[in-house]
This record gives structure tokens, sequence and C-alpha cells, in this order.
């Protein structure tokens, strides 16, 4: 498969999973993502985009214990796998090296 | 209050989500919204919060699933063995129109890339110079009295006053091609090519070294000991490569050189010197290079031997470097009273001109001929394209239902598209390949049957240009026949509607398929006519009478060495005793030896003759003609009629100077006077009487520059020279002719080579080649120019057969009801087959019409290449237009057979 960078989604995502200690699952991540961004993403974005990522091999996922908040079913777990440490720390440094230095972007953060 | 799972409704709606993904998003929603309704929000709230959240959730997932299937270019590329592979097995369907398909496009390609490829070799592709935009030809046009207008070259004062005061150039040297002979090494004798340059020529053309150095000033000053540089290829041919051969002597026929260097590979002349032989320019090439060693301070000479090459400054144009030649010129008479007079200069019409070097070295017909031809092969093309157009419109209908149905079954017009477009570029980049396969394979052919006086031919090779052409061509060719079936579409979903009877094509596509076969008639038309006046040219030339007779003649030259035969006497010796010893060779009938062979070494250079006793008066011009020698034998061996007599040996003996002229000569010479018995010379009009030639043979007509010029004026000096001690030279390098009774004198070769080796060892024996092959090469340019118009042109009558084949065919099963209604009627089966034949005869006669215009519009384009033939020739354009009607009668024979085998009956019930 031709490497492609991640989308914003991607990485919103991944950043989120990283975030919650490198093991989360959908509700918590859409949950990070509200909290630190104000953006609420619907689960419905969030799946696919999951399981594009696991199959990209940057992910992997596994079913946990059945959770009474659940109605007794399982969570799906979402873990970052080292492919995707090195894929969002590429697209990171990518957007950082470009974003470095600029006084547009500075002074939007100021103001 | 536990609510242990969604509530119904919400589970209702998830349906509106993936299923991959409905349960995941749906728990992870109920989980969110208990924390919610936890934290105290109100159940409608949270209900409307999860109905929304749900929603959006659809239109999120679907837009991104989306996204995944086309994740558009990705899959294309994915999609696209699949889609060859639908492409390869539609076309294997139907493997008929492909095969038919296949051959008629690489045919067609095949044979245009090959064309193409010639002349991108020879007319299109830059000289191998350094910037040789830049290089020019200088030479000095001239039309001398008894030898027509011919482009001189440059005389040694020339070369020096235009290095002096010419402004448009940053360099400028001059050449001229000789030939010597070289032994010695245990190597075979063997002749080489030699250019002797000045030093400034190789710094024109931006020539290397590629071991030791190129010529300095040094090397090139009068009296300097002759130094050489081989070529790269004759290093690597005689040496081997030896990188020691730098400061080694190579002995030649005119003494030893020391080799100072080898030039870079690809380092070679434009074209061969002024006064050599252009009989073979296709392979020429230089083996040794020379310094010419000119003398700035020698008194100046009229005499143009050598080929003038310069580089023009930046910026500076062709013609404003003629200009300024021009005024250069004009001073001529006043800087060189010795060699030009004003006199000289307007009689001779004596002239400068600067021409780009690829120009020059093409010659003023070589590239229009060569696009002549690439267009007539190119239409063969055109014609190969309209049949599988045509091919494809009629694929296109038989499956138009087909498409309907998918079309109403759902499938989208863009893939439909995308399939017919991929069947069609698989089929003619395909053919298209097989194309480029062909050319390449039958370019050798085609150059062994080219003329040999074709220059750059040797270095023919395809490049990308053809390559171009051909990848182009294909492509285009695929998009337009896979768009085809696609204006086809609209018409399919009518043919949907209508009853499974209503499939016939509707009058416009009629009208397409008959314009596009009386489109290949016209062009038919155009190539028959064509090369018809060119097969008719050909067949004056062959009827010309050359003069001579070639048949059992074989024809070779030798080279003496100087050092061993250093006066003419010398090497007439030699000669007489070769001639002796041939004579007694069995078969042998007559031998003789000329420094010019006729129809190969005329036409490159003149000299001035006088009449004895009647000076030129001041408005006769001074004729300028091709002098030669000849040994007693030499018109009998050739079989060129004489009145009078011929030298022979007790001529040479006595020395009583005898020579023979043409009858045109002896025209312009003594108009209505026996010439017999006069004086002729090259000396001057004032010589005393022990310094004229006598005349004492007269030849009636002797085609010696070519056989479609007129009657050459020539004379033939006996091998006595009138100075002594004579000039040396002359009798070095003779042609000899040997008039067998064989019927392939060639055979005649290894007994010929033996006789010379017995008498000098280190005398090479030079294209040994038959008078005949001498004859056609000749008029190889029109005869192979006639090949290749008729091929292309037999291959466009077939092609429109096959073409009008096709269309009749596809009307008659079209038409089957009619015709058994018809038939049913009471129609005869001889009307049927008029009517089909008529149908038939009636394409081509607007075909035939539309070609004949074309045909008297063309004309012109092929004048120049025409002998004795009116390029408006109604004999060649009535049979080229009965040819064509008649091909159109024949190829309705089949389908008018067919016609008349309809079963009313079976016919009326479908």
């Amino acid at each position: 498969m031709p490497r492609h960078n991640l989308g914003e989604l991607e990485q919103l995502l991944v950043l989120a999973l990283l975030r919650l200690g490198g093991e989360a699952y959908g509700a918590s991540i859409r949950a990070e993502i509200l909290e630190r961004t104000g953006r609420s993403i619907t689960p419905g974005a969030i799946y696919p985009t999951l399981d594009r990522l696991e199959a990209r091999g940057l992910l992997r996922s596994h079913m946990g214990e059945p959770t009474a908040e659940r109605g007794g079913r399982a969570r799906r777990h979402f873990h970052i796998t080292p492919a995707g440490l090195r894929e969002i720390k590429r697209s990171w440094r990518q957007t950082a090296a470009l974003a470095s230095g600029l006084r547009a972007l500075k002074a939007d953060g100021d103001a | 209050m536990h609510e242990s799972g969604p509530p119904r409704w919400a589970r209702a709606l998830s349906r509106v989500l993936p299923g991959a993904y409905r349960a995941e998003i749906l728990d992870d929603l109920i989980e969110e919204r208990r924390a919610m309704t936890e934290a105290g929000r109100g159940r409608a709230a949270s209900a409307l919060w999860l109905a929304t959240q749900i929603l959006r959730s659809a239109r999120d997932s679907r837009h991104r699933e989306r996204v995944m299937d086309n994740s558009s270019k990705l899959e294309i590329v994915r999609g696209f063995p699949r889609e060859l592979r639908h492409a390869a097995r539609g076309l294997l369907r139907a493997p008929s129109f492909t095969v038919v398909a296949f051959l008629l496009l690489s045919l067609g390609i095949g044979a245009t890339a090959a064309m193409s490829t010639v002349l991108e070799s020879v007319v299109l592709r830059p000289l191998a110079y350094q910037d040789p935009g830049q290089l020019v030809s200088l030479m000095h046009p001239a039309a001398a009295p008894g030898s027509g207008e011919r482009k001189w070259g440059l005389s040694v004062a020339g070369y020096f006053e235009f290095r002096r005061e010419a402004r448009s150039f940053s360099e400028l040297g001059v050449y001229r091609t000789s030939a010597y002979a070289i032994a010695g090494d245990g190597a075979p004798a063997e002749e080489i090519r030699v250019a002797a340059v000045t030093h400034t020529f190789f710094t024109t053309i931006g020539a290397r070294p590629h071991l030791g150095t190129l010529f300095s000033e040094q090397e090139d000053r009068p009296g300097a000991p002759v130094t050489v540089i081989l070529s790269h290829p004759f290093w690597v041919r005689r040496y081997g490569g030896d990188r020691n051969v730098v400061g080694r002597t190579l002995q030649t026929s005119v003494g030893s050189r020391l080799i100072i260097g080898v030039a870079e590979p690809g380092v070679n002349l434009p074209k061969p010197g002024p006064f050599a032989s252009t009989a073979n320019l296709s392979g020429f090439g230089v083996d040794v290079w020379e310094p010419l060693r000119l003398d700035p301070n020698a008194q100046a000479q009229n005499n143009h031997a050598y080929t003038g090459i310069a580089r023009l400054k930046p910026s500076v144009s062709a013609s404003q470097a003629e200009a300024e030649l021009r005024t250069i010129v004009s001073r001529f008479p006043e800087r060189f009273p010795s060699a030009y007079s004003e006199r000289f200069v307007k009689s001779y019409n004596f002239r400068v001109s600067v021409t780009p070097l690829k120009d020059d070295v093409l010659g003023p017909t070589v590239a229009r001929s060569l696009w002549t031809l690439f267009g007539a092969v190119a239409f063969v093309l055109v014609i190969a394209c309209a049949n599988v157009a045509n091919l494809c419109l009629i694929r296109a209908e038989a499956r138009s239902r087909e498409a309907g149905i998918r079309s109403a079954l759902g499938a989208a017009r863009g893939h439909l598209a995308r399939q017919y477009l991929t069947e069609g570029l698989l089929l003619t980049v395909t053919a298209g390949a097989a194309g480029m396969a062909l050319a390449f394979w039958s370019l050798p052919w085609l150059l062994a049957l080219a003329p040999e006086d074709v220059p750059r031919l040797g270095s023919t090779s395809m490049g990308w240009r053809t390559v171009a052409f051909a990848g182009f061509t294909s492509v285009a060719a695929g998009l337009a026949f896979g768009l085809i079936p696609l204006t086809r579409q609209s018409a399919a979903a009518d043919a949907l509607r209508a009853s499974g009877r209503g499939l016939t094509s509707s009058r416009s596509q009629r009208l397409v398929r008959s314009g596009l076969v009386v489109g290949q008639v016209a062009l038919a038309v155009v190539l028959l006519a064509a090369s018809g006046l060119l097969v008719r040219s050909v067949v004056a030339l062959k009827n010309v009478q050359p003069g001579l007779n070639p048949n059992g003649v074989l024809a070779f030259e030798v080279s003496l060495p100087f050092d061993k035969y250093p006066t003419l006497e010398s090497a007439v010796q030699f000669h007489r005793e070769l001639q002796e010893r041939l004579q007694a060779l069995p078969g042998v009938t007559r031998v003789g030896a000329s420094t010019a062979m006729p129809l190969r070494d005329y036409g490159t250079g003149c000299a001035v003759v006088f009449r004895e006793a009647r000076p030129y008066s001041a408005d006769e011009r001074t004729p300028c003609v091709p002098i030669a020698r000849a040994t007693p034998g030499f018109f009998d061996a050739l079989g060129i009629q004489v009145r009078g007599r011929t030298p022979d040996w007790a001529d040479v003996d006595s020395r009583s100077q005898a020579a023979v002229i043409t009858q045109a000569l002896a025209d312009r010479l003594w108009p209505g006077e026996d010439p017999i018995g006069k004086g002729i010379n090259s000396n001057g009009p004032n010589s005393p009487p022990e310094m004229w030639y006598r005349i004492v043979g007269v030849i009636p007509e002797l085609r010696a520059y070519a056989l479609d010029q007129p009657p050459a004026e020539v004379v033939f000096y006996a091998v006595t020279d009138l100075r002594t001690p004579s000039r040396a030279g002359d009798m070095h390098g003779p042609i000899y002719t040997v008039k067998t009774t064989l019927a392939d004198p060639l055979v005649l070769a290894p007994a010929v080579r033996a006789a010379v080796a017995e008498l000098n060892g280190q005398v090479p024996v030079i294209r040994p080649e038959r008078m005949t092959d001498v004859v056609d090469h000749s008029m190889a340019r029109a005869s192979f120019s006639m090949l290749l118009l008729s091929l292309a042109s037999a291959m466009a009558i077939l092609l429109s057969a096959v073409g009008l084949y096709g269309v009749i065919a596809y009307v008659v099963a079209q038409r089957r009801s009619e015709i058994g209604i018809r038939m049913a009627l009471g129609a005869r089966v001889a009307q049927l087959s008029r009517w089909v034949v008529g149908q038939s005869l009636a394409l081509a006669a607007a075909g035939v019409a539309i070609g004949a215009v074309l045909a008297l519009l063309t004309a012109r384009l092929v004048e120049s290449y025409l002998f004795q033939v009116d390029p408006i020739d109604p004999l060649v354009l009535g049979i080229a237009v009965v040819t064509l009607l008649g091909v159109a009668a024949l190829a309705a024979l089949a389908p008018a057979r067919r016609a008349a085998k309809v079963d009313p009956v079976e016919a009326l019930r479908q």
C-alpha cells in the first residue's frame, strides 16, 4: 500500500489516543477531543477512521471486559503501535517544521 | 431508573448507520447519554441529542465510506488490470474483428514508422556537431558554359581572403577529400578515404582528439612534414584500438606519415569534397585526416577544389554572412587579377553562397522526396485507420443492444466509456507496438533498397520523433476508436425501445461509413496516380540510351603508390602490362581504363578548354568541361560508340596526343564543322603547336552525368601529357572497365585480384562492381521512390477493397429482408447482383471523382521526380480510375453472390 500522510482527523484521533496513555476506546477519544479542542466528532466519523488506521497497522484493537455502562457489552479498546507512533511523529514534525517561525501563526495565537 | 439498552426508537433510527459500525456507535452514544442524564440533563434533551448524534454519525460514516471506496485515483489504478482483462476478453470475443483491425493498424503504423525513421535520421536530426545550427557551408555557385550550373568549392586565395576579411564567422576551415592505398603491417593493401583539412577545420566543427592532438598551425604550414590523425573507426579497425599508435608511422602509397592523434568518435566530414564522387553518400566516412598545408603567399589560382565550412558568430545569420562575402568576392578581380577577370565573373556568373550546413548536406531534393514518400505512407495509415473505424462502427452497432441493456440496468455511462476506451487503447497500443517492431525489423531491408547517394542514410536509427509519432498515433487512434461506440449509445437506447427488428443502422451512420470508404478510395487514387507517374518516369529513364553498353562489363579501381610509380609514364606502363594480363583472362574481350566513369564520377569539377587557332571572342563564354584520360581499349570495353578512331598504344608510344570529345562539345566549339583533326587543350589559347591534343574521334552521345541529364560535353585525352616532365598523379587511381562474355562479370574479380597482385602486391583492387549496377545506381533514387510509392498504392488498393467489401457486405446483410421481398416479387438474380455491385460502384465513383481532383492538385508535388512525363497524365489518371472501379466491382462480387442466395421465405420470416 502506498504510503500517505495522516489526514487531519487521523492526526486528531492518534494524538487523543496518545493523551489517553496510548490505550482508549471510542467514547473516551471523542470526549478527549471535545475537551481539548471543542470539536464534537461523531462516532460515525470516528469508527471508520479508527478501522482504517488499524488496517494500516498504526493501531491495534481488542475487546475489553463487558461493562455495566454498556448494558453488559464489551468496549473495544484501541492502542497505538510502534508504526503508529512513528507515523504521528513524522506527521507532527512536518507540520511543526512548516509552522515554525511563522509570524502569522504566532500573532493568531497571541490574540 | 436503570436503562440497560438503547430505547426502541433509537434502535430503529440506528438502521441509518452502516451495519459494520452500528452496534459500536450506538453503544458509545448510549453510554454517553447515560453520563449526561446522570449529570442532570433532561430526558427529552438527551433524547434529542441522541437522535441528532445518530443522524450526524450516519452522515459522517457514509461520507467516509464513500471516500474510502473511491479513494479515487488509487481505485482506478487498482482497477486497471481488471479493466485490461475485461478489454482483452472483449476483443477476443470478436476474433475476426480484432485480427483484421490489428493487422491493418500494425501494418499501417509499421510502414509509417519505418519511413519516419528514415525521414528523422536523414532530414530532421541535427548534424552531429557542436551547435550545428551555427555551421554554414561556403561555396561558389557558377554557371560554366559546357557543364552548366554547379556549386564550386573555395579557392586557396578565397580561403585566406575570407579568413582575413570576413567578420561574420568565428572560425572558417576548408577541406578536400581523396583516397590512397596503405600497405605494410602485414595487412593486405587497402584503399583509405582521406580528408585533407586546414587546422581551422577542427576548431570550426568543434572536434576534439581522442588520443594525441589535432592539427595546430604548426603542422598546417606549407612544407611541414605530413602528419596524420586517424579517425576513431579506422583506428579500431586497423589498429585494434591500440593506445600506443600515436608516434608511429603510417605507410601509404604516397609516402609515410607520422600519426599524431586519433579523433573522437563521430568526428567526420559533413559531405565529400567538391571534386569527389557523390555516388555513395550513405556510408560516407573519413579514415585518415591530413593537414592541407596551404600557402597563404602562393599566387592566386582559379581552382575551386576546397569545400568551405564556417561557424557563424552568434546573432549573425547566413544571409548576412553571404552579403558580407559578396562584397569581398566583388573585389576578387582587383585583388587577384591573375585568377579572376571581370569577364570570368560575368560570363560564368561566378557568385558566393552561404548555406546552412544541413541544407547543403541534404541538397535540394532529398528532404522533399523523403517528405513526399512519408506522406504517401501516411496516406496508407489514414486508409487503414478509416477501415478500422468502419469495422468499429459495425461492431458498435452489434454491441449497441448489449450496451443498451447494460445502461438500462444501471451501468454508469462513465463505466461503459472507460471499458470501450480501454478496449480501443489496448487494440491500438499493441498494434502500435507490433508496428514499431515491424518497422525495426524491416528497416534494414528498406535501407538495402535505398539509393546510395542519399546522405546520412548510414546512420539511420529509430529516434524519439518516430517513437513519439507512433505512440501519439496509437493513442489518438485508440481514443477515437474507443469513442465510436459511445456515439452509438443514444441510438442504443432507441434501439431497445424499438423492436428487435428495428436494429437497422440509421441514415447518418450509413453516411459516415460510406464517407470513410469514399475517402479511402480517393486517397488510393491519389497514390496510384503518383506511383503511375513514377513508373512511367522510370520506364522513360530505362529507355534513355546512355551511349555506352554496360552488359558484361566489370568495373574496379586500382591505386598505385607514388613512390613506385613517380611519373605518368611509369603508371601508364603498369596499366599497359595489367591490361595485357587481364586481356588474357578467359571470357575477357576488351580492357581499358579511365580517370572518370560515366554515370558515376562526372558532374563534380571542370577545367577550361581552348581551341587551337581560334581564341574565344569577347562575346563568347569560355567553356569549362570535365576532362578525363582514357587508355587504349577504354571506349571499346565500355561500348562507347566513337566516330573516327580511338587512341591506341601507338599513339601513346609516339606521343601523338590524341583526344576524343563528345558531339555536344564539338557543337559548342566548332558548330557546323567536323572537329576531327582540330586542336584542343587546357593550357591556353596561344599555346605553340606541340601543346595541343588532336581530336581523332567524336562520341555521338554520352550521358556522363546522369540518365536524366542532356548529353554531356566532355573530353578524353590520351594517357600522354603535353608537358614534360608530365604531371604525376593523373593515372594513379583510374577505373578499369573489363568487357567480358560472362553473364555475371563479378565472378572475374578473384582472377583480377590475382593478376594485379602478380604485378604489384601493394596495389589494391577497389570496389569491383558490375557496370550494370553503376547504371542502375544512377537511377536508384527514381527507382526507390517508384518502388515505395508502388508498395504504398498497392496497399492502398488492397485496403480500399477491404473497406468496400466490408460496407457492401454489411449493406447486404442489413437488407436481407428487402432483398427477400424483391426476390419474392420476382427480381432476378442478375438484377440483384447488379444492384449490389452498383452500390459498390457508386461509392467508388464518388471516391474516384474526389481522388482524381486531389491527384491533379498534388501532381505538382511529384513533378520534380519525373523524367519526360507530364505531371498531369491522362493515361495514368485513367488507369488509376479504372483500376479502382474494377476493384470496387470485384469487392462487391462476394456480397452479390450472398445476396443471390438469400432465401426469401426465411428472410421475410425474420
